[in-house]
């Protein structure tokens, strides 16, 4: 009988320590020590650092052929790219973007695609919202020798896009776009009504 | 023998869980605070401040909601009271975030937003008890950071 009462005692003994303590509740702040908490969740978090992928990056990210490819290139760039869903990565940066009718709109400036679905053709295609990003992304590929070479109606974007290829870089050719369809109905550009700026390097073979 | 210890332990934490849950509304009922446990994180103070505001609302366990906003540099509160509710996404579907609205007393909309983000009860990451409202849920919108604040 002494056995079973001192158990008893013991677990409400556990009972009083642990009842009434919760873990969400240890985790509550001063509403007067708000301002610094903010302050070190800024400090401890920083954000991202860049708008876009580089010229090289494109290069590099165009010789894979399958998502798990591409899912493992922008790993290393998570701090500036945040992966939204399969197929889209967004970068962490956002701006004010003005759309057909002036309206300004606050999203990502850049985005990096790639096909997902079963018996889509492969595309990955980097999407500039700015075009003062775009002319300094365009400026990294003429640094790298890529000139004109052609053009031509190039139906995923659905736009005149722009071909450029370097002796540098043989096999490698750069479509750039300037469309309102850079990826049909998918992700943010399901009803887009601002212009993108389409970069997409294609490799030969 | 050992299906009896199991089912004497089972029957030993369900007494346990039934205890803790008396004495936390025994207490919410003598402190006026609410006790969070598992899957009611979202109950509770919350607050953010900002250059020019601070907000703070609190979710209280019969449903009810009370809500604070201080616009500097004006000294005047705006407090409004209300219910709120908590929509989980249309069948169950992980695309959508569950959202919390809220309504005052004449039954006018303040709050319609999606939980982006609440700190689980047994965090380890978290330092500090967090909630993300949005407007929207898609990823790239603007989001609203709350801090549990202590009540």
């Amino acid at each position: 009988m002494r056995i079973i009462f001192n158990w008893c005692s013991l677990f409400f003994l556990v009972l009083v320590i642990t009842g009434c303590s919760s873990n969400s509740n240890k985790k509550a702040v001063d509403p007067a020590d708000l301002d610094s908490i903010l302050a070190e969740e800024a400090k401890n978090a920083p954000g991202p650092v860049r708008n876009n992928l580089s010229a090289d990056e494109l290069i590099k990210v165009s010789n894979c052929n399958n998502a798990a490819c591409v899912q493992l290139f922008m790993k290393d760039l998570a701090t500036d790219f945040v992966h939204a869903k399969k197929g889209e990565f967004a970068s962490l940066t956002r701006s004010a973007i003005k759309d057909t009718a002036g309206q300004e709109m606050i999203m990502p400036v850049s985005t990096l695609y790639f096909s997902k679905d079963p018996g889509a053709d492969w595309r990955i295609a980097h999407t500039v919202h700015k075009s003062e990003i775009s002319n300094q992304l365009l400026n990294e590929f003429t640094a790298k020798g890529f000139s004109l070479q052609d053009s031509g109606y190039y139906s995923p974007a659905k736009a005149l896009a722009y071909h450029y290829t370097s002796v540098q870089y043989p096999g490698k050719v750069l479509y750039f776009s300037t469309t309102y369809k850079p990826w049909g109905s998918k992700g943010i550009y399901l009803s887009a009504n601002w212009v993108s700026f389409v970069f997409e390097v294609l490799s030969a073979q | 023998m050992r299906v009896v210890y199991l089912f004497l332990f089972g029957a030993i934490v369900a007494v346990f869980l039934f205890l803790r849950k008396c004495a936390d509304r025994k207490v919410e009922k003598i402190t006026g605070k609410e006790i969070v446990r598992e899957d009611e994180e979202y109950l509770g103070s919350w607050a953010s401040k900002t250059k020019n505001s601070y907000i703070a609302f609190r979710l209280r366990r019969d449903g009810t909601f009370h809500y604070s906003l201080a616009e500097y540099p004006v000294n005047d509160t705006t407090k409004i009271s209300g219910k709120y509710e908590l929509l989980n996404s249309p069948g169950g579907n992980l695309n959508y975030f569950p959202r919390l609205c809220t309504f005052n007393e004449s039954g006018d909309t303040l709050f319609n937003y999606y939980i982006r983000y609440i700190t689980p009860y047994n965090s380890t990451v978290d330092k500090y008890s967090k909630m993300v409202l949005s407007p929207n849920s898609v990823f790239d919108t603007i989001e609203y950071v709350f801090y549990r604040i202590k009540q």
